[in-house]
C-alpha cells in the first residue's frame, strides 16, 4: 500500500497517558503519508472525520491506533481501503502498569529502573505499535476472492436415506436447492422404517406414533428437486467444496455427478450383540437384542422364540454391552427410551403383562422425561437400577435374571419369559470411510478425529458442531453423534443449513469457515518448492493434494485459512496477500532495539487471535499488568508462525519470545485442530538452533491458554518476563 | 440380609390395590430420597419412606407388611411436600397402613365396609340388626321409639345374681361386651401375628426374642408415655398443627373411656344407676369435659385437615374422612342425647338420637379392628417395636 494514512485517537486514557505528538512522528518515521490525531474516532463525527481525510488525502490504507481489533470492528470498516488496527488501549494503556512492591499502580513517571522513568518504556512500547502497524500496511495487498475457472454447482449430496438423510433433503430442497440422495438399501427410510412406532417427536413427548419417515419419504420422492439413487454407494469424491466430482454406484452401474456440498447421514449399526455373552446373547434362544425386539413387535407376534410361547413377562438390561471400556465406551442415547416404548408395547398387548428395566442410569434425553413418566405410572412397569450379574436358563423356558445393586437393596432374582439387551450404536464411520474421498490424507474423516470421538463424525467444538475436518461435508444424524429421531431432524436442519452457508461462501469467494469473513488464500510460488510434504501432511482439513512429483496441489475451497501450511513451509514459498514472512518480518524489523547494555529487555509475543489475544483483552479490562517489555503479534493461529518470525525476532535483538495459543492434546481447543501442537514441535527444532548458538533455548518458549483463564495468561506472560531476566541481554542486538 | 436373594414375582393387583386405597402416585417415584431425608421421623439405621416406595411399585406385599416402619410414620407431610415428583409418599405409607389392617385381621370382609363409602350403611345396618335384637330381648318386645319414658327410660328390670339391672343396662352390655371381647380378640391375633413378622423381618436373634411378659415390662410403659406425650408426632414439620387436636383426641377418648369404666362399675355393678344430675355429678363433670375434647379435638382435625389439603401437605382418602365423621357424629349425638332429654317439648325424640349414638359407636368399637383407627392398636405395636430394637441392636453391638 502507499498511501498510508495513520489515525489517532485520544480517547480512553491515550492521551492521559501517551505523547500523542511523539506518536505521529513515529508514524511519520515509519513513512505514513499522513497522520492525525483525534478524541472517540468511534463515534460518529470520528468516524466521518477519518473518511474525509481517506477522500481528502487519496488514502488506500489507514492505520486506525484506538482499541483492540476485537471492538468497534463494524466501525472502522471503509471502502476499497485497507484497515490496520494498532491496539493501543486494551495493548497499551489499559493493561501496562508500573507495579509497586506492595502490588500498588505507580505514578507513570515514576523510576522503572534507575535512570528511567516508566513512562519512556511505555511510549517505546507505543511507538513500536505505532510503526508495526504502518510496516504492516506497507506489505500489505487487497486480497481478492477466489473464483475457480469451472462453474461451480450448487447441488448438495446426502448421503443415506434415513430419518436425518430424508430431513436435511427436504430441508435443502425447500431452500431451493437441487439434491441428490443416495442410499444403499432398496428402500428409503433406514432404521425407523423398520420400526413398529416411535416415541412422538412433538409436545408432549408422552406417546408413541407410527414412523415419521413414511411421511418423509413420500415427501421425498415426489419433490422434484430430490434426485434419489436407491441401492447405490458413493464409490468416489473428488475435488473441492462447489467442485466435488462424485461417482456413484448403482446397483454395479456407476454414474458421476457435480455436487456443491456434501451431507453425511449414513447412520449407524446396531452394535454386535455376538459379544455379549456374558448376558446369554447367543446361548439362551429367549435372549434378544432391542433391535429384534423391535421387528417382534412389528410383527405383532409377541411368542417366546425357543417354543412360541405367548410372553408374558420381559426384562429389559439396558447398557447392554454400552458404557463399558471393554464394549461401547460410550452410552447411545437412544436405548433407555427404546426399552421405555417396548416396555409399553408389551403392556399394551397383554394388560398383565410384565415389564422390568433394569438400568444404571435411566437417561430420557430432553423433554423424553414425560415419557419416562408415563410409563412409570403404569403399575405393570417395574423399575430399578441396579447390576445383572447372572442371566441362565430358568424353569419352563424363563430366563432367570439375577440383579444386584438394586434400589431395593438386595439381590433379586426375576423370571421372564424374554430378555431383551438394549445395545447401542455403532455410526458407519467407525468401520468403513463411507465418503470414498480421493484426498491426499485418505479417503474418510480423519483416523484421529474419529478416534477422538469413538468413530463418529463429531466436532470437537459445541460452537461449530456440524463442521467436520473437511470442508464441505457435514455430519448428521446417528453418524454424528448417538441420538434420537427427534434430535436427528433437527441435526439434519442444522446439517442443511450449514451445507447452504457453505455453498454462498464459496460463490461469495471468502473462506466457508470459520474465517468466514476472510477473502485471502495461501498462494503457492512453486518454482521454490522442494516437494518436502509438509504442508500436504499437516493440512487439518486435506486442503492439499499432491501431484506426482510430490508438489502441492491447493484446493481452495476445503482450504479454512488457518496457515498451517504457511507455518510449516521451510521455503516460505506460501503466503497470503494479508498475511505472509514478509509482513511479518517488516513489522518486527520497524521496531526500535536499544543498543546492547541498555539493560532493559525486550519481548516479543506471537499471540494467537481465537483465544490467547481475547483472553489478553479481557485482562486488560480488568487492568491486569503485563510486563511492559512485551510486543505482542496477534496471529490467526500458532500454527501459522512460521519459524522465520523467531529468526527475525531473535536477530532483531529480540530477549525472548513467547508464543501464546490453544490448548493441545485429547481435549484440545484449537479452531484449526492442530495450530498449537505444531508449533510446538516446530519450536522444540529452534531450541535445537538456539543451543547451537549458545543460546537458552527457553527464550522461545510456547504456552497454552483457554480464553477464560485471564489470570493464567497475564501470570503466564509475567513469569516468562522474569525467567528472561535471568538471562544475557540477546547478543545479535545493534547487528 | 444382603446376600439373601429374593425371588421377584409382582402382583399387580397388590401395586393397583395400594393405588386405590390412596398411594395412587406411588409409581411416579424415582428413588431421589428426598423423603427420607427430610422426614423428621425416620430413623437412620433403618430410613423410611424411599424403601418402602419402591418396595410398594414392585409389590412387595409382604415385605411392607411385616414392616413397623409404616407405623412410625405419622403421615407428617413433610415427604410429600418435598416430593419432586408428587409421588406422594406420605399417602403412599397410609394406604400401606390401611393395607396392613386388612390383612393381618381376621374377617376382611369386615375391612372392606369400613373402606369404601357403600360399606357405611352396611355397617349401620349391622349395628341396628344387633342393637334392636338386644332391645328386643331385653324390653321384652318392641319399645316405642318416640318415647323416651318407654325407650330407653323403660321396660323391665332384671336381677341377675346380685346385680340389679335395669333394661336399658342390660342392652347395653349384652351388645358391647361381647362385641369389645370379639374386637379384642381379633385385635390381640392380629397383634401377634405382625410381631412375629417383625421379629422374622429384622432378623432378631434367638438369644435376644424376648417372652410376651418382659417385652410387655420393659417396652410397654416408654411406648405408651411416649404415644401419650405424642413425642414422634409433634417433631412433624409440614403438618406441625396435627400433633395438638390429635392429642386432645386420645386424651378425650382416655377420659371417655374412664367415664365408661366408673359408670359401668358403678352402675352395672354396684346399682347406682343414671340419670345423675349433669351440673352436679362428677362422673357426669368427666364425661362432659371428656366430649368437649372429642368435639375439639375432631373439629380442628376435620378443619386442619381442609386447610393442608389445598396446601397440598396432606390428602384425604375415604377411610380418613369416615373415621372423622364418625367421631365427629359420635360426639354431637353424645351431647344431642344430654340436651334432647333435658328440653320437655323435645324429650320424645330423644330415642331416635340415643339409637343413633349407639350406632355411631357400635361402628367405632368394630372399627378399632377394622378401620383406621386400628392404627392406635398397630402403632403402639410398632412403637414398642422399635424401642425393643433400638435397645437390643445397641446390646448387640
Amino acid at each position: 500500500m502507499e498511501k498510508i494514512g495513520v489515525f489517532i485517537c485520544t480517547s480512553c486514557d491515550i492521551e492521559k497517558r501517551l505523547n500523542i505528538a511523539e506518536l505521529e512522528n513515529a508514524a511519520r518515521e515509519q513513512g505514513a503519508a499522513a497522520v492525525y490525531s483525534r478524541e472517540f474516532l468511534c463515534s460518529k463525527e470520528g468516524k466521518a472525520f477519518i473518511e474525509e481525510k481517506i477522500k481528502q488525502d487519496g488514502l488506500n490504507a489507514v492505520a486506525i491506533c484506538a482499541c483492540s481489533p476485537r471492538v468497534n470492528y463494524d466501525v472502522f470498516e471503509f471502502e476499497n481501503v485497507a484497515v490496520e488496527r494498532v491496539n493501543l488501549r486494551e495493548g497499551v494503556v489499559w493493561s501496562r502498569f508500573l507495579v509497586g512492591e506492595g502490588g500498588e499502580i505507580l505514578e507513570d513517571i515514576a523510576e522503572y529502573v534507575q535512570g528511567v522513568p516508566f513512562k519512556n518504556e511505555l511510549m517505546a512500547l507505543a511507538k513500536d505499535y505505532v510503526k508495526m502497524g504502518v510496516a504492516k500496511l506497507q506489505v500489505y495487498k487487497f486480497p481478492e476472492p477466489f473464483k475457480p475457472e469451472e462453474e461451480i454447482s450448487k447441488t448438495i449430496l446426502v448421503i443415506g436415506g434415513g430419518v436425518a438423510g430424508l430431513t436435511a433433503a427436504l430441508e435443502a430442497a425447500n431452500a431451493g436447492y437441487e439434491v441428490v440422495l443416495v442410499e444403499k438399501e432398496k428402500e428409503l427410510g433406514g432404521f425407523v422404517a423398520k420400526m413398529k412406532a416411535h416415541c412422538e417427536i412433538n409436545h408432549p413427548f408422552k406417546n408413541i406414533v407410527p414412523p415419521i419417515v413414511n411421511e418423509l419419504i413420500s415427501q421425498v420422492e415426489g419433490n422434484e428437486k430430490i434426485k434419489v439413487y436407491k441401492k447405490a454407494t458413493v464409490a468416489s469424491i473428488a475435488g473441492m467444496p462447489g467442485l466435488f466430482n462424485v461417482k456413484i454406484n448403482v446397483d454395479g452401474k456407476e454414474e458421476e455427478v457435480k455436487i456443491g456440498a456434501i451431507i453425511l447421514a449414513a447412520g449407524f449399526k446396531p452394535y454386535d450383540a455376538s459379544k455379549l455373552t456374558h448376558l446369554g446373547y447367543g446361548s439362551i434362544k429367549n435372549v434378544i437384542t432391542n433391535v429384534q425386539f423391535e421387528e417382534m413387535a412389528k410383527e405383532g407376534k409377541f411368542v417366546r422364540p425357543s417354543d412360541g410361547a405367548p410372553i408374558k413377562s420381559v426384562l429389559f438390561i439396558q447398557c447392554a454391552g454400552q458404557r463399558d471400556e471393554n464394549y461401547l465406551p460410550y452410552c447411545s442415547g437412544y436405548c433407555c427410551l427404546a426399552s421405555l416404548k417396548q416396555a409399553k408395547y408389551i403392556r399394551e398387548a397383554d394388560p398383565s403383562a410384565k415389564a422390568f428395566i433394569i438400568y444404571d442410569h435411566m437417561r430420557t434425553m430432553g423433554i423424553y422425561e414425560n415419557f419416562y413418566k408415563t410409563l412409570q405410572d403404569d403399575p405393570g412397569v417395574f423399575l430399578t437400577k441396579g447390576k445383572v450379574v447372572e442371566v441362565s436358563e430358568g424353569e419352563n423356558g424363563k430366563v432367570k435374571v439375577v440383579v444386584d445393586e438394586t434400589l431395593l437393596g438386595e439381590k433379586l432374582e426375576i423370571n421372564v419369559d424374554l430378555v431383551v439387551l438394549a445395545i447401542g450404536m455403532v455410526p458407519v464411520t467407525a468401520e468403513e470411510p463411507v465418503l470414498n474421498l480421493e484426498y491426499r490424507q485418505g479417503p474418510g474423516l480423519p483416523p484421529d478425529e474419529l478416534e477422538l470421538f469413538y468413530g463418529y463424525a463429531d466436532s470437537n467444538y459445541i460452537c461449530f458442531p456440524y463442521e467436520t475436518r473437511r470442508t464441505g461435508i457435514y455430519a448428521a444424524g446417528a453418524i454424528h453423534q448417538p441420538m434420537t429421531i427427534a434430535q436427528a431432524i433437527e441435526d439434519a436442519r442444522g446439517a442443511a443449513l450449514k451445507a447452504i452457508q457453505c455453498l454462498v461462501a464459496i460463490e461469495e469467494g471468502h473462506a466457508v469457515h470459520p474465517r468466514t469473513w476472510d477473502f485471502a488464500y495461501p498462494e503457492f510460488d512453486l518454482k521454490m518448492c522442494t516437494q518436502c510434504k509438509r504442508c500436504t501432511e499437516e493440512c487439518p482439513f486435506g486442503a492439499l493434494n499432491e501431484d506426482e512429483k510430490g508438489n502441492p496441489l491447493p484446493n481452495i475451497t476445503r482450504c479454512r485459512r488457518c496457515g498451517t501450511c504457511f507455518g510449516a513451509c521451510p521455503q516460505r514459498i506460501i503466503n497470503f496477500k494479508d498475511y505472509s514472512i514478509e509482513m511479518v518480518g517488516n513489522m518486527i524489523r520497524a521496531t526500535e532495539m536499544p543498543e546492547q547494555g541498555y539493560g532493559l529487555y525486550r519481548l516479543m509475543a506471537f499471540v494467537c487471535e481465537n483465544d490467547a489475544l481475547p483472553a489478553l483483552d479481557m485482562a486488560a479490562y480488568q487492568k491486569k499488568p503485563l510486563p511492559v517489555t512485551f510486543r505482542i503479534i496477534p496471529v490467526r493461529c500458532l500454527g501459522a508462525v512460521n519459524v522465520s518470525f523467531v529468526k527475525d525476532a531473535m536477530s532483531k535483538g529480540y530477549d525472548g519470545i513467547l508464543l501464546l495459543g490453544c490448548k493441545y492434546g485429547e481435549n484440545y481447543q484449537c479452531h484449526f485442530i492442530k495450530g498449537s501442537e505444531l508449533a510446538n514441535r516446530r519450536m522444540e527444532n529452534v531450541a535445537e538452533t538456539l543451543q547451537q548458538l549458545a543460546l537458552e533455548p527457553e527464550r522461545v518458549t510456547l504456552h497454552t491458554v483457554a480464553i477464560d483463564e485471564i489470570d493464567e495468561a497475564v501470570k503466564k506472560m509475567n513469569d516468562f518476563n522474569e525467567e528472561i531476566k535471568g538471562f544475557e541481554e540477546n547478543p545479535f542486538k545493534g547487528w | 440380609m444382603a446376600n439373601e436373594i429374593i425371588k421377584v414375582e409382582p402382583d399387580l393387583g397388590v401395586i393397583k390395590e395400594i393405588q386405590t386405597l390412596g398411594g395412587d402416585a406411588v409409581k411416579k417415584c424415582y428413588q431421589c430420597a428426598t423423603c427420607a431425608t427430610v422426614c423428621p421421623l425416620s430413623p437412620d439405621e433403618a430410613p423410611f419412606p424411599r424403601k418402602q416406595m419402591i418396595l410398594a411399585q414392585w409389590g412387595f406385599k409382604d415385605r411392607l407388611l411385616n414392616d413397623p416402619a409404616i407405623w412410625l410414620c405419622h403421615n407428617c407431610g413433610d415427604c410429600s411436600k418435598y416430593c419432586p415428583r408428587e409421588a406422594n409418599p406420605g399417602e403412599v405409607l397410609a394406604a400401606l397402613r390401611l393395607s396392613v389392617i386388612k390383612e393381618a385381621t381376621p374377617f376382611k370382609f369386615l375391612h372392606t365396609f369400613y373402606s369404601k363409602a357403600w360399606g357405611f350403611p352396611i355397617l349401620i345396618l349391622i349395628a341396628l340388626f344387633f342393637i334392636l335384637l338386644a332391645t328386643i330381648a331385653t324390653f321384652g318386645g318392641i319399645p316405642n321409639f318416640f318415647d323416651a319414658d318407654s325407650f330407653p327410660y323403660g321396660g323391665p328390670s332384671y336381677e341377675i345374681w346380685i346385680l340389679h339391672l335395669p333394661a336399658r343396662v342390660l342392652m347395653i352390655d349384652v351388645i358391647f361386651l361381647p362385641l369389645a371381647v370379639f374386637v379384642i380378640i381379633i385385635l390381640l391375633a392380629s397383634l401377634n401375628r405382625i410381631w412375629n413378622a417383625y421379629v422374622e423381618t429384622y432378623k432378631i436373634p434367638q438369644a435376644y426374642r424376648y417372652g410376651m411378659w418382659t417385652i410387655l415390662k420393659t417396652y410397654l410403659i416408654p411406648a405408651i408415655s411416649e404415644i401419650l406425650n405424642h413425642t414422634r408426632f409433634e417433631k412433624c414439620e409440614a403438618n406441625k398443627w396435627r400433633a395438638l387436636p390429635h392429642k386432645v383426641l386420645l386424651w378425650a377418648f382416655i377420659l371417655l373411656a374412664l367415664t365408661t369404666a366408673i359408670v359401668f362399675v358403678m352402675a352395672d355393678i354396684l346399682g347406682f344407676h343414671t340419670p345423675w344430675n349433669p351440673l352436679l355429678h362428677p362422673v357426669k363433670w368427666l364425661g362432659n369435659i371428656g366430649g368437649l375434647m372429642l368435639l375439639y379435638g375432631i373439629i380442628s382435625i376435620a378443619l386442619g385437615r381442609s386447610q393442608a389439603e389445598r396446601e397440598k401437605s396432606v390428602r384425604t382418602s375415604y377411610p380418613d374422612s369416615f373415621l372423622i365423621y364418625l367421631i365427629l357424629l359420635i360426639g354431637i349425638t353424645g351431647f344431642g342425647i344430654e340436651i334432647f332429654r333435658s328440653i320437655p317439648g323435645i324429650r320424645s325424640i330423644t330415642s331416635l338420637i340415643y339409637i343413633a349414638h349407639l350406632v355411631f359407636v357400635f361402628i367405632l368399637f368394630l372399627g378399632v379392628a377394622y378401620s383406621k383407627f386400628a392404627h392406635l392398636a398397630f402403632r403402639t405395636t410398632a412403637v414398642i417395636f422399635d424401642l425393643y430394637f433400638k435397645d437390643i441392636s445397641q446390646k448387640m453391638s
